[in-house]
């Protein structure tokens, strides 16, 4: 009677488990469905990564391109969003361009889910929104997902306790969850693991694309020093210190970095090393990456308002200068938008041989007037 | 009332009710103060998040378990007490030189793994009859293995809450050996030598043996040993020379040695084995899975950037206050989420007042000390076990030794402009 007893009590236990694990399911699951895009009429053709490596097909990382294509003959600029899904302006940037960009010379690529596996969960402890949601002005509304800056361990698990990377980079210690970070791997692996080969799918796109400009869009927590900064390989520190001038004219403070020479595996420096590309990379400030962030809702996602930063800041202990109500995410995908369009302005000057020309939602005083529900177009 | 500290106090205070009045364990009062702090912030019952804090050290799961397998297995297959016997012979005449050995002994997992239950479950139980058998009471055995562990939690080259603290602020895990050992092996070798010296005075060799089973080792000779040897080859091995050595993953490790354990000593059931070490650790497995859920409630409702920045304002004497007991303190919940709450904002704090690598590795060292704060206080609670007793006799003789360590902390803190030379 008592082992029968105690065999029920386990059932009830695992029952209640299943059921628990059920209801969580069902919000992951909601995490694999991505964002529809309203391409703007500009599209010529969306591709997938797995044309660039083959291994990826059928695979989570077989990541859509929408390619934009003048006609005329000229440079081609890539953006990447979304290379760490949880750092919001980027993705919602590659999205905002994707649907409003006019290109008139040479072509533009368009990543907005550079890490689509990262996409599809959170980070533990970290205490994230999945997804949140936007109302345009027609009073329908978009949800966007919030992912992991890694790749979903259900897609690359276990780390291995030692990992040295195509670049040189040794993963060891608490590091080696990084073998699941698009932005440690560069240039990648078509046979190594899924984030190896979705770096090695980029880099061969800039390879046989041809390639000449790239911006990794990025976001960081408030206390990272990096902020409203654009790191540039070498090679690509001339177009990014005029970008960056030209910025500061406008009154959006900008400063060009030049890529650490052992940046092993990030897309600024192992790109920029191994492809004829212009690497890239900037950052925006997100609070709520940081470990001082209040509640976790979508006014913090999408109003940036965090006055414990803005605390931390006054009392001298947050060097990034927090304004008193925030920075909103419009705020920050105007700031990355313009920073591509300027961007492109400079390698013009350096490059008038292979000319890239788009226009993309104007200035930045425009997309702060337009807003996020103006940014944004319905989808059905 | 702020919200914040609203959300904060429900959370500990239904966590007491759960564990002291109700004496419900430790886990499931945390759940219960988890749940309780997302009702009160207006999140309901949000499954996800409890769903994701409950897997978020799996990892550090599936090493704890197989270590206690392996750690049943060769204690049922009679190496262990063979073990003791060749310790004992071999070096009672230096009683001291024993002791720092045998601690070193304690240190040398949790060096590898950054794992204290790592260091106690595997290494920890090894020496622990030993120390039981030269006089040593096991409240003050318990105290040897459990500060031991933590040392080697917080010694290079593994230390996880310093590389938690570092990625913080984007310090690449460089140059910590030097700080780190130079806070870790004095510890030690105190804690050791205060807690068991006396004891270990005089030792007469024929008494001990009495005690001892100088039978096993004989009958089965070296092969007794080989999963010990087999696990610190497999397990240095996959570290020092990882392009040549497949990555097997310290659980497999662990597994592995268990198996060959079954085959090398005293024949024993290995299914009974397994279950009685699976029943054994369960409790501490439910109790990560709580952590990991109370956490991320805190995170999710704003409790934990209340209680930085709350921290943040009270200025730098608060704040080195704030370092020698809240930083530890937390530990009750969990080490790690001490060096990424608390860790990085203090780091922050600090920069300017020192060499920024060594007081990353001070401040690591501070989080590792939460691992003997109860309840959680995974590394004193498996100690306690270990030499059977409950964690409340051990703790007291950890008293004075955690002191020193924080004492020794703090002036190295306050003198790490001078220390940057160990960081090169």
């Amino acid at each position: 009677m008592k082992k029968y007893s105690y065999l029920w009590k386990n059932i009830l236990v695992l029952a209640v488990a299943l059921l628990f694990a059920a209801v969580a399911a069902h919000d992951f699951l909601a995490m694999r469905t991505p964002e529809p895009v309203a391409a703007s009429d500009g599209l010529t053709r969306v591709a997938k990564l797995s044309e660039y490596c083959a291994n990826l097909k059928g695979t989570v990382g077989d990541e859509e391109i929408y390619m934009f294509d003048s006609g005329v003959p000229g440079g081609t600029f890539l953006v990447l969003g979304g290379t760490h899904p949880n750092e919001s302006a980027g993705m919602m940037a590659a999205i905002a361009m994707a649907e409003n960009i006019e290109v008139t010379a040479g072509r533009v690529f368009i990543m907005p889910w550079t890490n689509t596996s990262g996409f599809t969960h959170t980070s533990p402890l970290d205490g994230m929104q999945d997804l949140f949601t936007i109302t345009l002005k027609d009073g329908s509304t978009r949800t966007f997902r919030v992912g992991n800056r890694l790749t979903n361990p259900v897609d690359q698990w276990p780390d291995r306790n030692y990992y040295e990377g195509t670049s040189g980079r040794k993963l060891v210690g608490t590091e080696t969850a990084e073998i699941r970070n698009v932005n440690r791997l560069y240039p990648g692996n078509e046979n190594g693991v899924l984030t190896e080969q979705v770096c090695a799918g980029i880099k061969n796109l800039i390879d046989r694309e041809n390639v000449s400009i790239v911006m990794d869009m990025h976001e960081g927590s408030p206390e990272f020093f990096y902020l409203d900064t654009t790191m540039a390989h070498e090679r690509a520190l001339n177009v990014a210190s005029l970008m960056a001038m030209d910025m500061g004219m406008d009154g959006l403070d900008m400063k060009a970095e030049l890529s650490g020479q052992t940046s092993y595996g990030l897309s600024h420096r192992s790109l920029g090393d191994n492809t004829n590309a212009l690497m890239t990379l900037m950052e925006t400030y997100n609070p709520s990456m940081g470990p001082l962030h209040g509640k976790m809702d979508d006014d913090l996602i999408i109003n940036g308002n965090e006055p414990n930063y803005y605390q931390a800041h006054l009392d001298g202990y947050i060097y990034y200068r927090v304004k008193e109500n925030g920075i909103p995410l419009i705020e920050r995908i105007a700031r990355h938008i313009v920073c591509i369009t300027k961007l492109k302005d400079a390698y013009n000057l350096y490059y008038p041989e292979a000319p890239i020309e788009f226009t993309c939602l104007g200035s930045y005083d425009d997309m702060m007037k337009l807003g996020l529900e103006g940014v944004f177009k319905p989808v059905k | 009332m702020d919200i914040e500290l609203l959300v904060l106090l429900a959370m500990l205070g239904v966590f007491l009710i759960g564990n002291l009045l109700l004496k419900l364990p430790v886990s499931l009062s945390m759940i219960l103060g988890a749940v309780a702090g997302a009702l009160v912030a207006g999140e309901g019952v949000p499954i996800r998040h409890l769903f994701e804090g409950c897997f978020t050290y799996v990892d550090t799961i599936l090493i704890i378990s197989t270590a206690m397998l392996f750690m049943t297995a060769i204690q049922r297959s009679g190496a262990l007490e063979a073990l003791n016997a060749l310790i004992v012979t071999k070096f009672y005449k230096v009683p001291a030189l024993m002791l720092i050995l045998l601690m070193f002994i304690v240190m040398f997992p949790g060096m590898i793994t950054g794992s204290s239950t790592a260091a106690v479950l595997s290494a920890g139980a090894i020496v622990a009859p030993i120390l039981l058998k030269i006089g040593i009471p096991k409240a003050r055995a318990g105290a040897i293995l459990a500060v031991g562990a933590i040392m080697g939690m917080a010694a290079p080259p593994v230390n996880i809450p310093a590389m938690l603290i570092a990625g913080g602020v984007d310090m690449p895990y460089i140059g910590f050996e030097g700080p780190l050992f130079l806070i870790t092996i004095p510890c030690a070798i105190f804690t050791v030598l205060f807690l068991g010296l006396k004891y270990c005075k005089n030792l007469d060799i024929e008494e001990l043996k009495k005690d001892l089973d100088m039978e096993v080792g004989k009958k089965y000779g070296f092969k007794l040993y080989i999963p010990i040897l087999l696990l610190v080859v497999l397990l240095v091995l996959t570290r020092a020379v990882p392009k040549i050595m497949p990555q097997l993953g310290t659980p497999l490790i662990f597994l592995l040695c268990a198996v060959v354990a079954v085959f090398t000593g005293r024949r024993f059931n290995a299914w009974e084995g397994g279950l009685e070490a699976m029943d054994t650790t369960i409790p501490v497995l439910a109790k990560l899975m709580g952590v990991g859920m109370f956490i991320q409630i805190l995170t999710l409702t704003g409790a934990r950037g209340y209680i930085v920045v709350s921290c943040l304002g009270w200025g730098l004497v608060a704040l080195y206050i704030a370092i020698c007991t809240i930083m530890p303190g937390f530990g009750a919940v969990s080490s790690y989420g001490a060096a990424s709450v608390m860790g990085v904002p203090f780091l922050l704090v600090l920069l300017d007042t020192g060499d920024q690598i060594t007081i990353a590795a001070l401040l690591s060292f501070i989080c590792c000390l939460g691992d003997l704060m109860p309840p959680t206080a995974l590394a004193g609670n498996y100690a306690a076990q270990i030499v059977g007793l409950k964690y409340k006799p051990v703790l007291k003789h950890c008293v004075i030794p955690f002191l020193v360590c924080i004492a020794l902390a703090v002036i190295y803190l306050l003198n790490s402009k001078y220390m940057g030379f160990l960081t090169r």
